[in-house]
């Protein structure tokens, strides 16, 4: 059997656009609906959301995420310092750069670990019909499949998330090559969602190299890659090739209803070490019945199929974001998966509560208390788990 | 029967003779404006629950205060009410039509469904537009719910543009209200 390596020699699309540009696990907030934002693609340079901000994205950052504190005398506008360093560096309206950390806590008495998920700086380009982007950064753990370096021992690694090159022949389209997080289910910065795991669409490692096409026509928002596999990963069978696709409608400017698929082949599946296909098709939708609430919810079927033989599994969520106040977040989740209906093992499901706070613009704080398992792993008997979370970004 | 509910299924019978009634709103009126930005999907809805119809037997005019009007975030109102709208000079958006070409139901539970010529006057500006209606004859009063479409770059309004989000000029109104004819 092929050992997997991680960190395999960067393939050449990526060393083509490595030098060119240069972001992170997305901090995508699927919760904006609430504000009438059924598509992402007016705060993030990727329209499917995560990573860089546009302008107007920093903006919001600053008039809808971050708490207030009174109200704003008349006239008023975002300060300058919503901006990359805050605004000690002007770029050009072309040009966005910004960079993200994220530190972990988990307080786990007798072994606390501080772990650093997100170290990375970010570019976009956003010039005519261009329109690029990029990350580069370090974890101290974690995130392997998007590792440039390969070091296991302590000291953690190099990483890059995403790097693409597009063109948009209209407003409304937009066709990039490189690496990319999946177009699947609903993008946030919860990658450990089992919705995330079971369906290999996270944002701190799921990213793949493929060719995408991104279209908004009026309430309906699509994308489809096709995925040529993750060139970080080698040797090459451990890659996955196949496609992932997304339809999203957006009737009403609270409410976003879709469909998720994505088939994928690999020569060595890097759970199972024998050759298999995996498929995951699920519904997905998000609602603001008023402004306080968000809920978003998936729901879908998982296949797992290898040597002649096919699992069918599932998995989902639903998940109530209540913003009592202009910053503060309170959110309930409840998860479940499967990821064999047929055998004994019982589903596995999470409760999940977690408090966020977006105290000044740049900063949130996060903490997040779990019961049941981590994985979607049938028979696994549930515990309790505690997180810690800060994000700035600059 | 109370002698409210009795007065007022009198006055819907009498709505047959013209030339005495008049229109007026009752109820929580529910007016909406609908715009979207781009790039991107953003959705812009700018809601309001103060309507009012004046009727001289010949036109109706309906009236929103545009003071009302609410898009949800306090920054975008001021935008919209005080660098677009100019609202210290032009307070309110208004809609007239001729009364005739306005179909109503005869009989309580029945519906009328057309259209209307009707000019629709915002930043100060008429502009003609073409209303869609759907009247429906309730217990105690009409029923009605309403859309148009109108331009607002042809209401001499600058096209509102905010860090990179433009927002299309063409927009839609909708409304739904419960009036009483008498």
């Amino acid at each position: 059997m092929l050992p997997l390596l991680r960190a395999a020699p960067v393939g050449a699309p990526a060393l083509l656009l490595l030098p060119l540009l240069s972001s992170t696990p997305a901090a995508a907030y699927p919760f904006m609906i609430r504000h009438g934002y059924t598509g992402c693609g007016e705060c993030h340079t990727d329209p499917s959301g995560g990573g860089t901000l546009t302008e107007y994205g920093r903006g919001q950052g600053v008039i809808l995420l971050a708490s207030r504190y009174g109200a704003h005398p008349e006239g008023w506008e975002p300060p300058d310092s919503k901006d990359f360093l805050f605004g000690a560096l002007p770029l050009p309206e072309q040009l966005a750069l910004q960079a993200d950390l994220r530190a972990l806590l988990i307080p786990k008495p007798g072994d606390m670990r501080v772990i650093a998920m997100q170290s990375d700086l970010e570019a976009s380009v956003d010039a005519g019909p261009v329109r690029a982007e990029a990350s580069a950064g370090w974890v101290s753990e974690g995130a392997e499949r998007a590792w440039i370096t390969s070091n296991t021992d302590p000291g953690g690694n190099l990483v890059s998330r995403v790097h693409w090159l597009g063109v948009q022949p209209t407003d409304d389209v937009l066709i990039r090559a490189g690496s990319m997080h999946l177009p699947f289910g609903i993008r946030s910065e919860q990658h450990i969602l089992m919705a995330r795991s079971a369906t290999g669409t996270d944002t701190n490692d799921g990213q793949e190299y493929g060719l995408d096409v991104v279209a908004q026509a009026g309430k309906v928002r699509a994308e489809v890659m096709g995925i040529a596999g993750d060139f970080q990963v080698s040797p090459d069978d451990y890659r996955q090739r196949g496609y992932s696709a997304l339809l999203g409608w957006g009737p009403e400017s609270n409410l976003e209803v879709g469909l998720s698929s994505k088939l994928t082949h690999a020569a060595l599946d890097e759970a199972t070490r024998v050759p298999a296909t995996r498929q995951a098709h699920e519904l997905f939708g998000r609602w603001s019945p008023t402004r306080p609430l968000a809920l978003l919810a998936e729901a879908g079927l998982t296949t797992l199929g290898s040597g002649g033989s096919t699992a069918v599994g599932s998995v989902g969520y639903l998940q109530a974001d209540v913003e009592p106040v202009q910053g503060f977040h309170v959110q309930g989740t409840g998860e479940w998966c499967d990821d064999d209906l047929s055998d004994d093992a019982a589903p596995v499901g999470r409760g999940w509560l977690a408090l966020q706070w977006f105290a000044v613009t740049h900063f949130d704080i996060r903490a997040d208390a779990f019961y049941g398992t981590l994985y979607c792993t049938p028979g696994t008997d549930p515990s309790f788990m505690g997180l810690l979370q800060a994000h700035a970004y600059l | 029967m109370n002698l409210s509910a009795a007065l007022l299924t009198l006055g819907l019978v009498l709505s047959s003779a013209p030339a005495a009634a008049a229109f007026q709103v009752t109820g929580k009126p529910k007016v909406t404006f609908y715009a979207e930005g781009s790039p991107g999907a953003l959705d812009i809805e700018g809601k309001s629950g103060e309507l009012s119809l004046s009727d001289d037997g010949t036109t109706v005019t309906a009236k929103v205060p545009l003071a009302s009007v609410s898009t949800g975030i306090d920054l975008r109102d001021d935008h919209m009410k005080n660098k677009y709208m100019a609202i210290a000079t032009f307070p309110d958006l208004t809609l007239r039509f001729a009364r005739a070409e306005l179909k109503l139901p005869t009989d309580a539970g029945q519906s009328t469904t057309g259209t209307l010529a009707a000019t629709f006057n915002a930043h100060g500006v008429d502009q003609p537009v073409t209303v869609t209606y759907t009247v429906k004859k309730g217990k105690n009063a009409f029923e009605v719910d309403a859309s148009f479409d109108y331009d607002i770059s042809k209401h001499g309004v600058e096209i509102p543009s905010y860090l990179g989000i433009t927002v299309d000029p063409a927009q839609n109104a909708k409304v739904r209200f419960e009036m009483l004819d008498q």
